[in-house]
C-alpha cells in the first residue's frame, strides 16, 4: 500500500511538474531578441574587433563554412532591425556593411577556399570557374539584403556583380544547380543564392526579371533532386542532379525560407512537408530532427551531434525557428522557443546561448526579427522600393 | 530513513550540484551539444556535467520535492478523514 502510495504521489508529481513547466520556459519574441540583437550589434563594432575574432575563430576550429553563415545570418537580422526601426537603421546599415566588408576582404585574401572545409581543396571544381556558389550566393544575399534596405550608390555595382556571378553560376549548372564544392551541390546554398537574386531584382526595380529562371529551378528542381513519397528536396546532390543526401533538417528549413522568394507555393509546400517529417513536440516543448523516419543518416559536421531516441537535433531546430517565423507559424515557433530557453543554455541574460555558438545566435536573431525584409520583397512586387 | 527523507535529500544533492557547477562557470560550457569543439576536455566534461545537473535540478529535483509534498497532503488528508470518520461513530 505504501509503495502504490508513493508511486501515485510521483506520477501525479511529474505529470503536475511537466504540464506546467512551459509556463517557465515561455519568452516573447521580444524578450528573446532584445538581448541577442545588443552583444550581435556590440560584436561587429570596430571596437570590439579583439572579441569578433575570437568568436569567428571558435567557429572556424569546428567549421569555416559556420563563419560565413553567422555574417549572413547576422546581416539578414540586422536588415530586418533597420526596416522594423528606421531610428536606428543609420546603425544597422553601418554594421551590415562592415559585415560586407570584412567578408569581400576575407575572400580576396584567401579565395574560394577561405570559407570551406579542408576538403573542398582534394578535387578540382567540375565547372570551369571554379567557384563555390555557397560564397557567391551568401554574398550576393547579404549585399542585396543591404540595397534593399537603403541603396547605396557606392554599392550598386558590388551588389550587381555577385548576384551576376551567382546568377551565371547557377545558368551554367546542367540542372540549375551550382557546385558549393567539387561536384557537391548544397540545396542550402543554391536557394540562398535564389532569394539574393529575387532581393536584388526587386531592389533595382525589376522584380520579374528572372521570373523564368525561377520557374525553370522550381520545374527542374521537383523533377530531379525532389523525393518521390515526401517531395521534400535533396540536401546534396551532384552537380547533374543525383541525389548524394536525401532530406535534412539543416538544409530543409532554410531552403523553404529562401524558397519563398521564388515561388511562395512551392515553398509553403515544402514548409508543410518539413513540418510533417521533421517536427516533434511535448509538453510545449518542441524540436526538429536532422531526417525523416524514411532517410535516417548519420551525424556530420553540419548537423552536429543529435539527440537519441526523440531525434532532437540542435542545428536543425535553431534553423526550424527560422522557418516557422517566416511561415507563420506560431505554434511550432513557440514550441522552438521553449526549447531554446530550457535546453540552449541563455547566459548573460540571454545574449548568448551556451549550447550554441556565434553562428546559433545570429541565426536566433534572424528568426526573431525576420518579416520586414521578405514582406518588403515580397509585397514591393513591381513598384515602391526602386522608387 | 524515510523515503519522504531520501527523496528530499536526493533533490538537495542535485541542487547543490548545479549550483556549484553554475557557480564554477560551467553552463558557459555547453557548446559541444551544438557540435562546437570546447578548448579542451576538462571543459567539455564539465559541460556535459553542467547539462546532466541542469536536467536533473529541472526535471528531477522539483518531482521529488512535490511528490513528498503530495505524501505529506494525502497522509494529512487521510489522518483528518479518519480522525473525522472516528468522531462521527456512535
Amino acid at each position: 500500500m505504501q509503495i502504490l502510495r508513493g508511486l501515485g504521489c510521483v506520477t501525479l508529481a511529474t505529470i503536475l511538474w511537466i504540464g506546467s513547466l512551459r509556463v517557465w520556459f515561455s519568452p516573447s519574441m521580444e524578450a528573446l531578441a532584445e538581448p541577442l540583437a545588443r552583444r550581435q550589434l556590440a560584436l561587429w563594432q570596430p571596437d570590439a574587433e579583439r572579441e569578433l575574432a575570437a568568436s569567428l575563430d571558435q567557429l572556424r576550429r569546428t567549421n569555416p563554412e559556420w563563419d560565413l553563415m553567422a555574417r549572413m545570418f547576422a546581416a539578414l537580422a540586422f536588415a530586418n532591425l533597420a526596416l522594423r526601426d528606421p531610428g536606428q537603421r543609420a546603425t544597422y546599415l553601418a554594421t551590415m556593411d562592415r559585415i560586407i566588408d570584412r567578408t569581400l576582404a576575407d575572400v580576396a585574401r584567401d579565395g574560394t577556399h577561405g570559407f570551406l572545409l579542408a576538403y573542398s581543396r582534394d578535387r578540382p571544381f567540375v565547372d570551369s570557374a571554379g567557384t563555390s556558389i555557397f560564397i557567391e550566393g551568401e554574398l550576393a544575399l547579404m549585399l542585396a539584403a543591404r540595397q534593399l534596405v537603403e541603396r547605396d550608390p557606392a554599392r550598386v555595382e558590388l551588389a550587381r556583380t555577385w548576384v551576376q556571378r551567382a546568377t551565371e553560376h547557377l545558368e551554367r549548372g546542367p540542372v540549375l544547380l551550382a557546385e558549393s564544392y567539387p561536384d557537391e551541390v548544397w540545396l542550402f546554398c543554391n536557394t540562398v543564392a535564389l532569394a539574393a537574386i529575387r532581393l536584388h531584382d526587386v531592389g533595382e526595380g525589376a522584380p520579374d526579371r528572372h521570373a523564368r529562371l525561377f520557374a525553370r529551378w522550381v520545374a527542374t528542381a521537383k523533377a530531379t533532386i525532389a523525393d518521390p513519397r515526401t517531395g521534400l528536396l535533396a540536401a546534396k546532390t551532384t552537380l547533374a542532379g543525383h541525389v548524394l543526401e536525401g532530406p535534412e533538417g539543416s538544409t530543409l528549413w532554410v531552403a523553404a525560407v529562401m524558397l519563398r522568394m521564388v515561388d511562395d507555393d512551392f515553398a509553403r509546400a515544402q514548409y508543410a512537408a518539413a513540418r510533417a517529417a521533421l517536427r516533434g513536440s511535448f509538453a510545449g516543448f518542441g524540436w526538429a530532427r536532422e531526417w525523416p523516419a524514411t532517410h535516417l543518416g548519420r551525424d556530420d559536421i553540419d548537423s552536429g551531434p543529435t539527440i537519441p531516441i526523440v531525434g532532437a537535433n540542435a542545428g536543425a531546430s535553431g534553423l526550424a525557428l527560422i522557418a516557422a517565423r517566416a511561415f507563420d507559424d506560431d505554434v511550432f515557433a513557440r514550441e522552438l522557443t521553449r526549447s531554446l530557453r530550457l535546453a540552449a543554455f541563455p547566459v548573460h541574460g540571454g545574449e548568448r546561448y551556451a549550447a550554441g555558438n556565434q553562428l546559433a545566435d545570429a541565426a536566433v536573431l534572424y528568426a526573431a526579427v525576420s518579416g520586414p525584409l521578405w514582406e518588403r520583397a515580397m509585397s514591393t512586387d513591381t513598384r515602391e522600393v526602386a522608387e | 530513513m524515510s523515503a519522504r527523507k531520501l527523496a528530499l535529500i536526493a533533490a538537495a544533492m542535485i541542487l547543490l550540484a548545479l549550483a556549484l557547477l553554475h557557480a564554477a562557470g560551467a553552463r558557459e560550457l555547453v557548446g559541444t551539444l551544438s557540435g562546437t569543439l570546447p578548448a579542451n576536455d576538462l571543459d567539455a566534461c564539465a559541460g556535459l556535467a553542467y547539462v546532466a545537473a541542469w536536467f536533473a535540478g529541472v526535471l528531477v529535483a522539483p518531482i521529488l520535492v512535490l511528490s513528498v509534498i503530495l505524501d505529506v497532503a494525502y497522509g494529512t488528508l487521510a489522518a483528518r478523514l479518519r480522525a473525522w470518520r472516528a468522531s462521527r461513530r456512535p
